[in-house]
């Protein structure tokens, strides 16, 4: 185990252990962000262990890439309060679990790594923070933005899911031109890492909260 | 040659991203500078609507006063004033009667100057602004329907159902104010026989009901006295309630104000600056 996914995994853990040590004070939203953490830490775990014993993690990146989009889907839910964006919402959730049992039987089969299916999920996401900033210029509330919790949420998942597609792009490029992937790499972790460091600033600013904004 | 080809499709590819890096982050500041204009005009908007919402407020409490002087002046002048100066008369002519006749005399007086009396302390419990807030609009309410009642122009009833709650004072004057517009219409215009008021208090909405049995209207607010029940829904939106008014001519008039006694305005529960001085 290299130092930089031990530094990743040690993250994600204290997030989710700060989540799960004020889930009382969270709002339904973050408390399913929590679970979130937990079954991330729980995927990139069983996903290493599989690489050290099989060499393929695959099969554990078809599932988790299945209940990620699932809790995403459900966090957005929580946090919106537009009708519209919730019903998209409920209907994306069968459409994407449709679209992964095709890839898995037709494109990516259950042993290849997901890329097509993850691409379209981080497109997904990218599209779930822009409809979630649009309700939040639709519907200002009077509490600055470096202390609303779902402005946080929403910033790292737009940031993340839109560099992370990038970088899938890029991984073709990078292996052709002989340079390798330790750069893209190494960007990707860092990139995680500033990810989780944001999720966790949410967590802290929403379990400090003392009033209810607008989560239902 | 192919190599170059290949290393120049990366930079290109690199240059791409560090855009993408670039626009996304302008994307995000855009978005801060967007949201914090949209927070500007928001708490504009709210100072406006508090504005409003005091300017209505005080204008509430001008119009239930100028109703009361006006209920005084026509008590002291219909009835008070009359009552005093048949006594007056009556006193005056006492000097060619008999004993007998004085005496009786006397005594029909002594009963008009106790009635007149009864009158006056009738008319200190006179509605003011205060009373909402130390009575409470249900009854606040009945004094005013007492009044009516006892003036014998019109047949009134009330009916109150469920749990009577407070709906804060700046509500219940707003509210008021909207019943005594209404029941001045009623009297003044509809030459209505019978006017019921109905007060409804549920966990979930409280509803003021007025109705009348007169000669109604068309509610198309371009007519004459459109504007009165323009006020009346404007005077409730700004309490956070719905006016819902319904009349045809020859079937009378009904105004519903519904409120979700839950629902928090800032400007309409909290305590203002403004004194009823």
């Amino acid at each position: 185990m290299s130092i930089r996914f031990f530094i990743y995994l040690l993250l994600l853990l204290a997030v989710f252990t700060y989540g799960m040590l004020n889930f009382k004070r969270l709002s339904i939203p973050f408390k399913i962000l929590t679970f979130f953490l937990g079954l991330t830490f729980l995927s990139e775990t069983i996903s290493r262990i599989a690489i050290l014993l099989y060499r393929n993690s695959a099969p554990v990146d078809h599932i988790f890439a299945v209940t990620e989009y699932i809790m995403v889907a459900m966090i957005y839910y929580r946090l919106s309060t537009d009708k519209t964006f919730k019903r998209f919402l409920l209907f994306s959730i069968p459409v994407f679990i449709i679209l992964a049992i095709f890839s898995m039987l037709l494109y990516q089969g259950i042993l290849e790594f997901p890329s097509v299916l993850l691409s379209i999920q981080e497109v997904a996401f990218v599209i779930f923070s822009l409809l979630y900033f649009k309700e939040m210029l639709l519907n200002p509330i009077s509490i600055s933005l470096k202390k609303q919790s779902a402005f946080w949420f929403n910033t790292a998942f737009f940031l993340f899911s839109s560099v992370i597609f990038l970088c899938f792009g890029l991984m073709n490029s990078f292996i052709k031109s002989k340079l390798g992937t330790t750069f893209l790499d190494t960007f990707v972790y860092t990139l995680n890492i500033i990810f989780y460091c944001t999720i966790g600033l949410s967590l802290i600013i929403e379990s400090k909260k003392t009033i209810n904004v607008s989560y239902h | 040659m192919f190599h170059i080809i290949e290393i120049q499709e990366l930079y290109i590819v690199l240059i791409l991203g560090i855009l993408l890096f670039a626009l996304l982050a302008a994307f995000i500041l855009h978005f801060i500078i967007l949201y914090k204009n949209k927070q500007l005009t928001h708490k504009q908007e709210q100072e406006q609507l508090k504005s409003n919402f005091r300017q209505e407020l005080l204008k509430a409490r001008n119009e239930i006063q100028e109703q009361t002087l006006l209920n005084i002046s026509r008590e002291i002048h219909d009835n008070i004033t009359q009552v005093l100066s048949f006594v007056k008369l009556n006193l005056a002519m006492t000097g060619d009667l008999d004993r007998h006749q004085q005496k009786e005399r006397i005594g029909e007086s002594r009963m008009l100057v106790a009635q007149a009396i009864s009158d006056l302390r009738d008319l200190s419990k006179s509605i003011s602004f205060e009373h909402i807030s130390q009575l409470g609009l249900v009854k606040t309410i009945e004094i005013e329907i007492e009044r009516i009642s006892k003036s014998g122009i019109i047949k009134v009833a009330l009916s109150v159902e469920g749990d009577v709650y407070t709906l804060g004072d700046k509500r219940e004057l707003v509210l008021f104010r909207i019943f005594q517009e209404a029941l001045n219409n009623t009297l003044k215009h509809s030459k209505a026989s019978f006017f019921k008021i109905s007060l409804q208090y549920s966990e979930l909405l409280f509803n003021l009901t007025i109705e009348d049995d007169g000669i109604g209207f068309t509610t198309d607010t371009s007519q004459k006295g459109g504007s009165g029940l323009k006020n009346m829904e404007n005077r409730a939106a700004l309490i956070g309630a719905v006016a819902t008014i319904n009349s045809m001519p020859g079937k009378g008039c009904c105004i519903k104000i519904t409120i979700d006694p839950f629902i928090q305005q800032a400007y309409a529960d909290g305590n203002d600056s403004y004194s009823s001085g």
